[in-house]
């Protein structure tokens, strides 16, 4: 279709160019931060002019490129574009830079470091544009291998085990994802996402699972339930949900903040997006009471991470629950789905907010999770050491541009109206509360929940008397502000005017809804 | 030409025999040339020969030789031939160049390598069962001496355990052998006529086990692999590269050529039980190399493991499930190279330790930071990870698995997050231990050779290369399993 492959470039220039730093011999005293954020940047001004022609385009699915890659197993090399893909590419476009700027700006300047980047930054634009698993696992594993050594080497002290474990605990995951789509893969004769769905469209799913997956003659139900399992359970360590977050707040605690920033605004969501492609459809032939279990320990689990964020010490522990909780309305939502509509006008209706309340709230909690991070970095750059929440106090005074701008997108996490995060919240609980009431009723307290923490943490870090040592802060500089200028300023837009982004994902996200067979 | 990679591999192993003891260098080169034209031939005609579609056996010489036994000396070579030819050509020039410093009867050493190799390409290239056992045993005399003479630790166990189990493995191999051509009343041993026949089932019954298992024991089929570990310790590291690298591929590529080609019905009737026990050996190895300390061991032991995937490939007896196999041979001769390489010679020569815990105190990232980049990738790549070309191989046989039996292709994925963890665990003990456990002043190690950064670099490209793009190898193999010889055995499954 498009002569020039854009996605491709997209994908393996960062990747490529990361990789180049990665095996430079090292010389000393040569930082490169600045030459790799300025091609970071330019990668993602590619991304977004591809966003755009999307945007100016009438199909759901464009761009796509093809080619025969291993053909004994019918798996092509194919990337493509759609609703989902491009909201998340643009949140990939926008937060990289940003990682990239406050690594800089935080003194993190080794060039390799911004080489394990650079490669993330590759590997999301494949993840996001995968148009079959086989190509989506190699972007979805590749992007481990940064993060491991992003977390080891430029860690707080004791990163050598958490980053261990947050290897482990992933790969453990992608394994069971791995051999779950196979064994789903090899029943439907193909690694296509779009045959995937389509076989669930056409109830032909159920059907080619007997046939070619009758293993001691269990019945259809319990195959679809053990698929199931080892997909979901596989995307959910990624997302960090509840039993499985083990991995989750001492990654995010010593991970340089920089980079903890990528691997909640984007590593994460590469699970969530991961659910929409492969559990979704899934969904209407798993077995009801399975859906249940799954979604009380989801709403029990989400609730649970908002009360232990609520009684952390270190801010970024208490970022990092939060995020769990935050996450985890993302999989409530995508659970309730699986609520059968025969063909209720309201049920439909409720399904649809559902899933773009799913989608928003991906893109929004991108946004927001790297703006806290981003100030928690700059705040950690001027006290080192690890920040508390019943903190130093009085910070408002000495840096009252820092505390306003960390005020705004601590109310757009708890999900103030006029902010991106209350919309994404709203359509969630909008729909689960007609698909399943009792969910969004266990899941409801978690809001309030997280008001508490989050203006606790304001009031004992910014506002009151400073409690010990005097010294005074810079605030922000020019740079610093200007760097999550866009990721601030989106946040106030989309809390306004959502449809921007719900006008790019909405024709996906019906043809998906209609997709599901009842 | 590609049967000159046996006759030239035999004539420069006669080269070095007699050149004398004190110029070791000339016995190095002389092996050098003899692999790189080997790895020439078996390229030249990978690159600029269409594969044939319908996956036929090119016949290159065919000559009787016993004539009144029916021996023929055929050679010739399929898809798969090819690929495992290409397997022994790069891992020989890596063996080779990580053999660089043997000083030591040096023209023995070589000329007994390249005896081992000759024999190795003689079985991939011969179709006739009578030469292909003899070039199967002919691959065994000089594994023997390589252990025992320059080898290390327990080598003369480690010799005389790996010497034994081969031997026992081809005697029953060759009573299957004898046993297919004696029943069929054929005049020729020659593997396209044998194929004709069609054995009766109860033949097949007892055949079949007895002649895989001849073969298999040489693949390090659990439970008989434990030649595997120690003999892979003992060798020196050029024989290592080889030993896991082609010599065991020789046990799996023989399964797939003689017993399941041609008693398809005795391996349906066995290969539930048989598939078990390959799917445990994969569990089995990765568990065993999870606590070794001695860092050779926990290579050895994930051979036996990576097998597993090879033989779960084969039984598994669909499309995807034997190009799996195939490709794992050729991804596991390489990265087993490479971590033997990293270990054995990189590592052991310089530190003269092989002990995890004693590792440490070396300060391996600093002082060596290219093994330790190597080692990454190669870790990496046995892990199974997207890119290198364990993971699409690995990809096939579960895949292939998942058709036939569903549990044990949840055994191998219990066995791959075993890999991700006894790699890591020696990945870290070794080369990122702990920062404390470093002393402030370590002994200073003598750097990375040439010869050792080109057999790395060659090894790295190659599982890369067929990682990215598998098609390489995979439009070679596929015409093969479409190939009249091996329906009778795909056509089995699917009909059950």
């Amino acid at each position: 279709m498009n002569p020039f492959p854009w996605l491709s470039l997209l994908t393996w220039l960062p990747l490529l160019a990361g990789l180049g730093l990665l095996v430079r011999p090292i010389r000393s005293n040569r930082v490169l931060a600045a030459p790799s954020f300025i091609f970071s940047v330019f990668t993602s001004l590619i991304s977004l002019m591809v966003v755009l022609k999307y945007a100016g385009g009438s199909e759901t699915s464009q761009w796509e490129e093809r080619m025969e890659w291993i053909p004994s197993l019918g798996i092509d090399y194919a990337l493509g574009l759609d609703g989902l893909s491009v909201v998340m590419l643009t949140l990939s476009a926008l937060i990289m830079p940003m990682a990239l700027g406050a690594c800089r700006l935080s003194g993190l300047t080794h060039e390799r470091l911004a080489g394990c980047l650079l490669m993330i930054q590759g590997t999301l634009a494949g993840v996001f544009t995968a148009q079959n698993f086989f190509l989506w696992f190699f972007f979805y594993e590749i992007a481990l291998i940064p993060a491991y050594f992003l977390i080891k080497l430029w860690g707080k002290p004791g990163s050598e085990s958490v980053s261990l474990r947050f290897f482990i605990y992933s790969m453990i995951g992608s394994i069971a994802l791995l051999v779950g789509y196979l064994a789903l893969a090899s029943a439907l004769g193909s690694y296509e996402f779009k045959s995937l769905s389509e076989a669930s469209a056409t109830q032909w799913l159920p059907e080619a699972l007997g046939k070619n997956l009758a293993w001691f003659n269990l019945p259809i139900k319990w195959i679809v339930a053990i698929l199931f399992a080892l997909i979901f359970g596989g995307l959910a360590v990624k997302v960090g949900m509840v039993p499985l977050h083990g991995w989750l707040p001492d990654t995010y605690e010593h991970a340089p903040s920089p980079v903890t920033m990528v691997l909640t605004a984007l590593l994460s969501k590469m699970g969530l997006y991961g659910m929409v492609r492969m559990v979704m459809p899934l969904l209407p032939y798993t077995p009801w009471p399975l859906i249940q279990l799954t979604m009380i320990v989801t709403v029990v689990g989400l609730l649970y991470a908002a009360m232990s964020a609520m009684g952390q010490v270190s801010l970024k522990r208490m970022l990092a629950y939060s995020s769990v909780n935050h996450l985890g309305y993302c999989v409530m939502a995508l659970l309730a789905l699986a609520r059968p509509a025969m063909g209720e006008a309201s049920l439909l209706t409720a399904k649809e907010f559902a899933l773009g309340g799913l989608a928003m709230q991906m893109f929004s909690h991108g946004l927001i999770a790297a703006a806290l991070f981003y100030l928690t970095s700059l705040m950690e750059h001027r006290m080192p050491g690890k920040i508390s929440v019943d903190g130093p106090g009085g910070l408002r005074a000495e840096v009252p541009h820092l505390a306003g701008w960390m005020g705004l997108a601590v109310f757009a996490s708890i999900g103030l109206p006029g902010l991106c995060g209350f919309i994404g919240e709203f359509m969630i609980f909008r729909g689960v509360f007609a698909l399943i009431p009792w969910a969004a009723c266990i899941a409801l307290p978690a809001l309030l929940i997280t008001a508490i923490f989050y203006l606790r943490m304001l009031q004992y870090v910014f506002h009151g008397q400073r409690k010990h040592g005097a010294c005074s802060l810079t605030d922000l500089s020019r740079h610093e502000c200007l760097l999550m200028m866009p990721v601030m300023a989106l946040i106030l837009i989309l809390g306004w005017f959502p449809h921007y982004i719900m006008d790019l994902l909405n024709p996906t996200l019906i043809e998906a809804i209609e997709g599901m067979i009842f | 030409m590609l049967s000159w990679t046996v006759y030239l591999s035999f004539l420069a192993s006669i080269g070095c025999f007699i050149s004398p003891a004190s110029r070791p260098e000339r016995c190095r080169w002389i092996a050098l040339t003899s692999a790189i034209l080997t790895t020439m031939m078996a390229l030249r005609v990978m690159l600029f020969q269409n594969p044939p579609e319908d996956g036929a056996i090119e016949i290159i010489t065919h000559q009787a030789w016993i004539p009144t036994l029916g021996i023929h000396f055929l050679l010739g070579f399929d898809g798969i031939s090819l690929v495992m030819v290409l397997l022994t050509g790069i891992a020989s020039i890596a063996a080779i160049l990580f053999s660089w410093d043997i000083e030591t009867r040096a023209n023995e050493f070589f000329g007994f390598l390249m005896a081992l190799i000759g024999g190795v390409y003689g079985v991939f290239i011969s179709f006739d069962l009578f030469l292909l056992f003899v070039f199967y045993e002919i691959a065994i005399i000089p594994k023997y001496f390589l252990i025992a003479i320059w080898g290390s630790t327990n080598k003369s166990y480690g010799a005389m355990k790996l010497v034994l189990y081969s031997f026992v493995g081809s005697a029953l191999a060759l009573v299957g052998i004898l046993a297919a051509f004696v029943v069929s009343g054929a005049e020729s041993f020659a593997l396209q006529e044998l194929i004709q026949f069609p054995y009766e089932e109860g033949f097949q019954r007892w055949a079949f086990p007895v002649t895989f298992l001849g073969f298999v024991i040489l693949a390090g089929l659990w439970p008989f692999h434990t030649w595997a570990p120690t003999g892979h310790v003992a060798a020196p590291t050029g024989t290592s590269m080889l030993l896991a690298g082609v010599v065991m591929k020789l046990g799996a590529y023989g399964a797939l050529r003689v017993p399941l080609t041609l008693f398809p019905m005795g391996a349906s009737i066995w290969r539930e039980e048989l598939a078990l026990l390959a799917a445990l050996g994969i569990v089995a190895g990765a568990l065993v190399a999870l606590v070794q300390q001695d860092f050779k061991f926990v290579i050895g032991y994930s051979s036996v493991s990576h097998m597993g995937f090879v033989m779960l490939g084969l039984l598994a007896t669909t499309e995807a499930g034997l190009s799996g196999a195939v490709l794992q041979m050729f991804s596991h001769g390489i990265i087993a190279g490479l971590l033997f390489a990293v270990v054995g010679r990189m590592i052991y020569t310089r530190t003269h330790t092989r002990d995890l815990q004693a590792l440490s105190q070396f300060d391996l990232r600093r002082q060596l930071p290219f093994a330790g980049t190597v080692f990454l990738l190669a870790g990496l790549a046995s892990m199974g990870l997207p890119g290198f070309s364990g993971f699409v191989a690995e990809l096939h046989v579960i895949a292939g698995a998942w058709q036939s039996y569903a549990w044990l292709s949840l055994l191998a994925g219990l066995g791959v997050v075993l890999g991700v963890a006894y790699t890591m665990r020696a990945l870290l003990a070794s080369f990122w231990p702990a920062p404390h456990s470093v002393p402030a002043h370590v002994q200073s190690l003598p750097p990375i050779t040439l010869p050792e950064k080109c057999g790395a670099i060659l090894l790295l490209a190659a599982t890369l290369l067929v990682g990215l793009y598998p098609r390489l190898l995979l439009d070679w193999v596929i015409p093969c399993l479409h190939a009249p010889m091996l329906q009778p055995l795909i056509e089995r499954v699917s009909t059950i």
